[in-house]
């Protein structure tokens, strides 16, 4: 699997030019944003829509097995699009320009993280400090080792558990991100500021609670078993997948991390390149996107954030070729192998050093 | 029609309540019912439409049942239709040509504009039955409730869509006071609602209606020639006198609205477009103004530093993050003014629109929500 990666030096001429074309693979999809985009969005909100009342209205029938099965699975299927396709997308602002009141970028997904709290740490944050060690949170989010920089302490040791305990309870991982904790127990945030942020997570997640783990099987009256055993499964399974997807995105064994000098007068071009080499993609079909709300193309979502996801693939087609001709790996995969390369570093980073040092991006 | 609403009201009541408890949200349920044909909504203010009616070539009037949530409009105030156009949602306010009689209906007259992307959505694909999303209903040309003298109005072209409703109003509650309408028009098939005025004049005899025609021969009766200030007083020498009530394309009014002003007329009037903000290169751009809405501050523009930057020197903090165009945390309201994007070179002049402000630069004088 470990191949030698070479990408091409480029000067500071060569990262201006490099920076307009991707600029212009902007602008050429961005002139034609219309209808079609709108509609896309709409039919996957009415497929969430619709397989979340189907399948909450199985699992009433859920002492049956096949019922049970078919909810789970529909509702897990409505997870997974409020959580990919539609909340993490339409939550970027990447619909803005319709000015429909229903796709603000302050939509509010189904999750227990509050909306106004994600977009703060993954829109500000993750975006502008994509993988640079010590400023980027997602690098690790506060509790695994991801990075060769991270310094190692002993407790890193048993970081497989810690990723498979995140990777089952993700929805709160996400959730009690924007807390900071990391920091609160350094000493850089106060505990005050922490209560203050934990508040809405408190109530957001307060209310998911309420609704998948009390209202509906209450609802369900003596058949409150399987609901309540459906609506477990169904958020696990959306945990588990957005889990695999968001790491497959930037831990892959060829994404890079950098330093924090690199953002200091970062021009475009550097931004750009920053984002290309620091993410990495799933190959897959048509569903497949979807299902990961297209971060199977982490690479185009980090260089177009707000632009409406639906349209990578097509982009990605043009950022490849610009790469090559450019001398920079694109970094892409099936996702087993790109799976397997995340636990491999998770598993290798557990341990003290790294077995070869990266060099910080220059 | 009483029960009815009644029943609609209960049914929103629950609804509401519903969405209070944060079991639906609005936009969802609205979707839904949109999606199945009904105008039903928790939100958003719909109306089927009911009938249409070309008045004049080119002017089309669509008869609207709206549903429980659109505030019942007085006469001489208009309504927002928001119609989606490739992908984007676009408001256009419009008078309400209707009156008090024709309630729960209501009647909007579009006239097509050339390049109006709303008016030409509207009369190319709006059919008998289907839905349509509103807006506020707004407008301060409204009648008090007692006049000094009888009111003078004057309408050209659409601007009779308001006037009509308010000429109505006046008459029933007065039927026996003496009120004036001149309408002014190009050609004799341009003038809208001829024959509800000829109706009108014939029920009320009160009402003296003259017609002011520029294009055609006038016939008899009617007055040839354009509505100047001198004009007018030609045909009315008391009318400064009067409470005036004008609606009409700029270039008809301003030159009344003017004389009237000098003269100390009681003016009563309501633009249809405001008239769009100048566009200025950064490099010429000196003593255009920047505007804080919120914080009561202004600054002088510059044309190259971003509006964040440019609010930040004036004292202010909006919020921000990632300052490159990219997380919308700085997303704030422009009410008015030009921009221009730093990014892309593309300026926006329309008001009320959600602006990036770290990658927004005057182009003009801006008024911004901060």
């Amino acid at each position: 699997m470990s191949k030698t990666i070479h990408n091409k030096p480029l000067s500071a001429i060569e990262l201006e030019a490099f920076g307009r074309e991707l600029d212009q693979i902007r602008a050429d999809t961005v002139a034609q944003l219309g209808q079609a985009d709108v509609d896309h969005m709409r039919r996957m909100i009415r497929l969430m829509r619709g397989s979340e009342v189907a399948g909450r209205g199985l699992l009433f029938l859920g002492f049956l097995p096949p019922a049970w099965l078919a909810g789970t699975a529909l509702l897990s299927l409505s997870k997974i699009l409020d959580n990919m396709e539609v909340g993490h997308n339409v939550m970027h602002g990447q619909y803005e320009w319709t000015r429909d009141p229903a796709l603000k970028g302050s939509y509010e997904w189904d999750t227990a993280c509050p909306g106004d709290a994600w977009r703060h740490s993954h829109n500000y944050m993750h975006h502008t400090f994509t993988n640079v060690v010590g400023k980027d949170r997602d690098v690790g989010y506060g509790i695994l080792r991801m990075a060769d920089d991270q310094r190692w302490h002993p407790g890193f040791l048993l970081q497989p558990i810690y990723a498979a305990l995140l990777a089952t309870f993700f929805q709160w991982g996400v959730a009690l991100h924007d807390l900071e904790l990391d920091y609160a127990r350094r000493g850089k945030k106060s505990w005050r500021a922490v209560w203050r942020d934990f508040k809405p997570v408190l109530r957001k997640g307060g209310r998911q609670v309420a609704k998948d783990y009390l209202l509906f099987p209450l609802l369900a009256g003596p058949m409150f078993l399987p609901v309540l055993a459906g609506n477990v499964v169904a958020n696990l399974v959306r945990n588990l997948w957005a889990f695999s997807i968001i790491f497959c995105g930037h831990f892959t064994e060829h994404a890079e991390m950098f330093d924090a000098s690199v953002v200091d007068g970062e021009t475009r071009g550097h931004w750009y390149l920053r984002q290309l080499r620091g993410s990495s993609n799933l190959e897959g079909n048509r569903a497949f996107h979807i299902l990961t709300g297209h971060l199977s193309h982490q690479i185009e979502h980090h260089l177009y954030p707000d632009v409406p996801a639906a349209r990578y693939p097509e982009m990605a087609e043009r950022v490849r070729e610009v790469c090559q001709r450019y001398g920079q790996h694109y970094n892409t995969g099936g996702f087993w192998p790109q799976f397997g390369t995340v636990w491999a570093r998770i598993f290798r980073l557990a341990l003290p050093g790294s077995g070869g040092k990266q060099p910080a991006y220059a | 029609m009483q029960a009815d609403h009644q029943k609609t009201t209960r049914w929103l009541r629950l609804g509401q309540r519903l969405e209070r408890s944060g079991l639906v949200t609005a936009n969802a349920v609205d979707s839904c019912f949109k999606q199945l044909g009904s105008s039903f909504a928790l939100g958003t203010p719909r109306a089927r439409v009911v009938n249409i009616v070309d008045e004049a070539p080119g002017v089309r009037s669509f008869w609207l049942r709206p549903n429980a949530l659109l505030k019942a409009p007085q006469p001489g105030q208009y309504l927002t239709v928001i119609v989606e156009v490739d992908g984007v949602r676009h408001s256009r306010c419009y008078s309400v040509s209707s009156l008090a009689g024709d309630l729960p209906l209501l009647r909007i007259t579009v006239k097509l504009q050339p390049n109006g992307v709303v008016s030409t959505a509207l009369h190319q694909r709006l059919r008998v039955g289907d839905l349509l999303d509103l807006g506020d209903v707004g407008g301060a040309l409204l009648l008090p409730p007692a006049l000094s003298a009888p009111p003078l109005f004057i309408a050209a072209g659409s601007g009779i869509t308001p006037i009509r409703a308010l000429l109505e109003a006046r008459l029933r509650r007065s039927p026996l006071a003496p009120v004036t309408l001149i309408q002014a028009a190009r050609r004799y098939n341009e003038l809208i609602f001829d024959a509800e005025l000829s109706d009108l004049q014939a029920r009320y005899p009160a009402l003296q209606m003259i017609r002011v025609i520029s294009g055609d021969a006038a016939r008899d009766g009617d007055v040839a020639g354009r509505l100047t200030p001198g004009r007018l007083l030609q045909l009315l020498p008391d009318a400064w006198a009067r409470p005036l009530y004008l609606c009409g394309p700029a270039a008809f009014m301003q030159p009344l609205l003017e004389a009237g002003r000098e003269a100390g007329a009681e003016l009563h009037h309501e633009y249809f477009a405001p008239p769009r903000p100048a566009v200025i290169e950064s490099a010429a751009l000196s003593g255009a103004t920047l505007t804080f809405a919120g914080s009561g501050k202004t600054a002088i523009a510059n044309g190259d530093d971003s509006l964040l930057a440019q609010a930040e020197a004036a004292g202010l903090k909006p919020a921000y993050g990632c300052r490159m165009g990219i997380c919308n945390s700085c997303t704030c309201r422009k009410s008015s003014g030009a921009v221009r994007n730093l990014l892309t070179g593309e300026i926006d002049d329309a008001p009320d629109r959600d602006i990036r402000i770290c990658i927004s630069a005057p182009a003009g004088d801006v008024t911004l929500d901060l």
